[in-house]
């Protein structure tokens, strides 16, 4: 009875949330399979953290992105090799009226530096504050912002050039 | 499309939506539905397992803690003081005052100055494991002097 409560609830929480944590594993990995891996794990451990209870989206990123680092460190000690230049999977649902903006910006995220692309994925879509995405990447507030700030500002150079 | 400032491109951001995960992947995401602590399994067996030996020992260990808070209490004898010898070593006497009362004749006898001393008198005991017992008494005498004619 109680268990199926709490699998109700991880459902719930899996369907509210699971979207935009696959795209900070996306973009931390940049490899699909990996990604999945690693989102797997870390919604488990986060959700095993807090008791059942639903874990607060800091907590959440915080832990796929050390998966995500653990998991760089055992392929590079591997000597495997990803592909990740141009990776084939669509981050964002499909959106037919702004099909050509929105690849083309789909495109510019994904070819931001990754410091960069991960505080603009953590500030648009992760709805993290400044201060939770320092706390979570582990660099002081201003960086945090400064690195947002430079990606925007990239995007929107980028941008100019592809649609023009 | 053009985005005249940062704003306008933040909210072009925002209205992408992040793309779904897979069937496959919720499915699997959902089966992995991690167990509360309550309810982990292993945590059920080995509780079953132990149960009988646990309720046991946990009665035994109730029983001895009932036995020994209700046990009747010895009641604390009252200590006796102990009779030890003590025996004087010192003993000293201080004239503390003299006075004269007065000459006194009496019939047949030769007048007399009469004289009054106070003493105080201190003696002090031993006893074998070397406790001491000091004893202080103040002690009046009343001194006949003879008055001597010549």
């Amino acid at each position: 009875m109680q268990h199926d409560e709490s699998s109700n609830r991880w459902r719930d929480w899996l369907s509210r949330n699971a979207e935009k944590y696959l795209l900070y594993a996306r973009q931390q990995t940049r490899c699909n399979a990996d990604a999945e891996d690693v989102l797997q794990e870390a919604l488990v451990e986060s959700w095993k953290r807090c008791d059942g209870c639903e874990p607060a989206d800091a907590l959440v990123f915080a832990t796929i992105r050390r998966r995500a680092i653990d998991l760089s460190r055992a392929n590079d000690r591997r000597g495997r090799r990803e592909q990740t230049d141009q990776p084939a999977e669509q981050w964002f649902a499909p959106d037919v009226a702004e099909w050509d903006t929105q690849r083309a910006l789909e495109q510019a995220v994904k070819n931001l530096p990754p410091m960069h692309a991960e505080a603009v994925t953590l500030k648009i879509w992760g709805g993290l504050s400044f201060k939770e995405i320092a706390e979570t990447t582990g660099v002081p507030l201003n960086t945090a912002a400064s690195r947002y700030r430079y990606g925007i500002e990239a995007l929107r150079e980028t941008l100019k050039e592809a649609l023009s | 499309m053009n985005f005249p400032d940062d704003t306008s491109l933040e909210r072009q951001l925002a209205r992408m939506r992040p793309a779904a995960p897979s069937g496959q992947l919720l499915a699997r995401l959902v089966e992995t539905c991690p167990a509360t602590p309550a309810h982990d399994p292993r945590t059920a067996h080995w509780f079953a397992r132990f149960r009988l030996p646990l309720a046991a020992a946990a009665c035994v260990a109730i029983g001895a803690i009932i036995f020994a808070t209700w046990h009747p209490q010895k009641q604390t004898p009252i200590p006796v003081a102990r009779a030890q010898i003590f025996t004087p070593i010192e003993a000293k006497s201080e004239l503390v005052s003299a006075r004269e009362l007065g000459v006194f004749a009496v019939s047949g006898v030769k007048p007399f100055r009469l004289i009054k001393t106070v003493w105080r008198e201190n003696e002090i005991s031993r006893a074998v494991d070397g406790a001491q017992l000091r004893i202080t008494q103040m002690r009046s005498e009343f001194v006949p002097v003879t008055i001597e004619t010549y």
